[in-house]
């Protein structure tokens, strides 16, 4: 078990975002977290890396309480990818993909430039290594902000709604990537509204909504047979505009 | 006949006195220069200081001592902190000469104007780098060293320079100290032979030459740093 969740609270202002969220993830999961905006998903992934702070509950990380690590070191263990990419405007490609090599892990350069090479090849951006990051297409950018992320060889990699901020055109080549990246074996939690994605992809599926799971399910009976009834519809909603297309 | 008189006087001025207005020019050049760097420096670390979002009680102490710093220093007048510090530092027993009082008041004064504008330029980074370069595992402070503070600083180059600029002229008031920097030299050449106005000419004159080059120099700088690569914004 590489994370485990357990009871996990947290309140923005008064409005209760995750209300006992617990859950446990296996090494090598691929786990599609579901639900409609505002359902909790995006806080619950920053609250594993820290990115929020959370009110109750605890969340283990290879065994351990993440509050009693060092937050950088953690960090560097959990990869993130965000929606708007935030790729570093001030480094080119390349260097995107080094400068947490050289400053976080101590890599020396050519090592950090390897390992960066080797990422980018992964991701298909090999051609664009000194390219400025405003040059690129946002397709582009998030298959770098991924290679960002894998550059650090974490032991989780968290996707915020890496897709959202696409132009439609552009989700297809993101959701290859991250295919890709599955084939590494590298754990990883995506929240996304991409059902055929998660279909395909996912070893299981969370469905969460108004700050509880709702569903928690290997993919294939998530599909097929949903327990709870609001993911019975979600579901049948998503499979009817799935037959009118 | 008078503007024979007119130009004659400048003329006479110049040649008698050419060395101290030379030394007045490189005086004006030191002040503003030195005063913009070592403000540069030391604005770096208060706008770290004042825009740092998590801190415990030591941060928050010195967040109030920029916060004051900064308020005094841009509600006063320059010429009235010269005199405050040179007059009270000798006080204290610090025997220093005009040119080193001047050069520290215009660097106090400068620290406290680039604060703010490097304020504004870490406001203007999205936010998103800051959490990108924390969620990597760099710490707060590598996070705005090596991630926010080049863009900030790039964001900022024009009011930095503009700021230079600013210093070259403002600088005139450290005469109430005694420094002999541009209008000081002329004025004094002036007051000889009671020509204020062909005196105070060749000073205009000469700062105009040297605002008009550093803000020529200043707008190659700022392409250089500015935009390496010509930017084409994407529709994502």
């Amino acid at each position: 078990m590489i994370l485990e969740i357990k009871n996990l609270k947290k309140k923005f202002d008064n409005q209760e975002v995750l209300k006992d969220v617990s859950l446990t993830v296996d090494k090598g999961e691929v786990i599609c977290v579901l639900g409609s905006s505002g359902s909790g998903k995006s806080t619950l992934l920053r609250c594993i890396n820290l990115l929020n702070n959370y009110d109750d509950g605890e969340i283990l990380f290879n065994g351990e309480n993440i509050l009693d690590e060092n937050v950088n070191e953690l960090r560097s263990k959990i990869g993130m990818v965000f929606q708007s990419f935030n790729l570093f405007n001030n480094l080119n490609v390349l260097k995107n993909c080094m400068v947490g090599q050289t400053k976080v892990l101590k890599k020396t350069k050519e090592e950090a430039k390897a390992k960066a090479l080797e990422t980018l090849e992964l991701v298909g951006m090999s051609d664009f290594i000194n390219k400025n990051v405003k040059q690129l297409s946002g397709g582009q950018k998030q298959r770098v902000a991924i290679a960002r992320s894998l550059c650090m060889e974490p032991d989780i990699i968290l996707f915020d709604e890496p897709t959202s901020a696409l132009d439609p055109e552009m989700v297809g080549e993101v959701l290859n990537v991250i295919k890709k990246v599955k084939d590494t074996g590298v754990t990883m939690i995506i929240v996304t509204h991409e059902m055929q994605f998660a279909k395909e992809v996912s070893s299981r599926v969370l469905f969460m909504n108004d700050g509880v799971i709702l569903e928690d399910s290997p993919t294939k009976e998530f599909f097929t047979n949903p327990k709870n009834d609001r993911t019975k519809e979600v579901l049948k909603r998503y499979l009817d505009n799935k037959v009118n297309d | 006949m008078i503007l024979t008189g007119f130009f004659g006087w400048i003329g006479r001025i110049i040649s008698e006195y050419s060395r101290q207005i030379l030394l007045g020019i490189g005086r004006t050049l030191l002040l503003s220069l030195v005063g913009t760097v070592v403000g540069f420096i030391i604005a770096c670390l208060f706008s770290y200081i004042k825009t740092k979002k998590e801190t415990g009680i030591v941060g928050k102490i010195l967040k109030g001592f920029v916060n004051g710093y900064v308020t005094i220093i841009r509600g006063t007048p320059m010429m009235v902190q010269a005199l405050i510090f040179y007059y009270s530092f000798k006080m204290l027993g610090v025997n220093w000469d005009p040119l080193t009082a001047g050069l520290f008041t215009v660097s106090v004064n400068t620290t406290a104007y680039l604060t703010e504008v490097l304020r504004g330029g870490i406001e203007s980074v999205d936010e998103g780098q800051y959490e990108a370069a924390r969620s990597i595992g760099m710490s707060g402070f590598k996070s705005m060293l090596f991630i926010v503070y080049p863009q900030a600083i790039k964001n900022s180059m024009a009011s930095i320079g503009n700021e230079f600029i600013v210093n070259i002229k403002d600088t005139s008031v450290l005469n109430v100290i005694g420094v002999i920097e541009v209008y000081n030299a002329c004025l004094m050449a002036g007051n000889k032979y009671y020509k204020v106005v062909e005196a105070m000419c060749i000073a205009a004159v000469i700062y105009l030459i040297m605002t008009l080059t550093s803000s020529y120099l200043l707008k190659k700088l700022e392409l250089r740093i500015g935009s390496p690569v010509k930017e084409i914004t994407s529709s994502n």
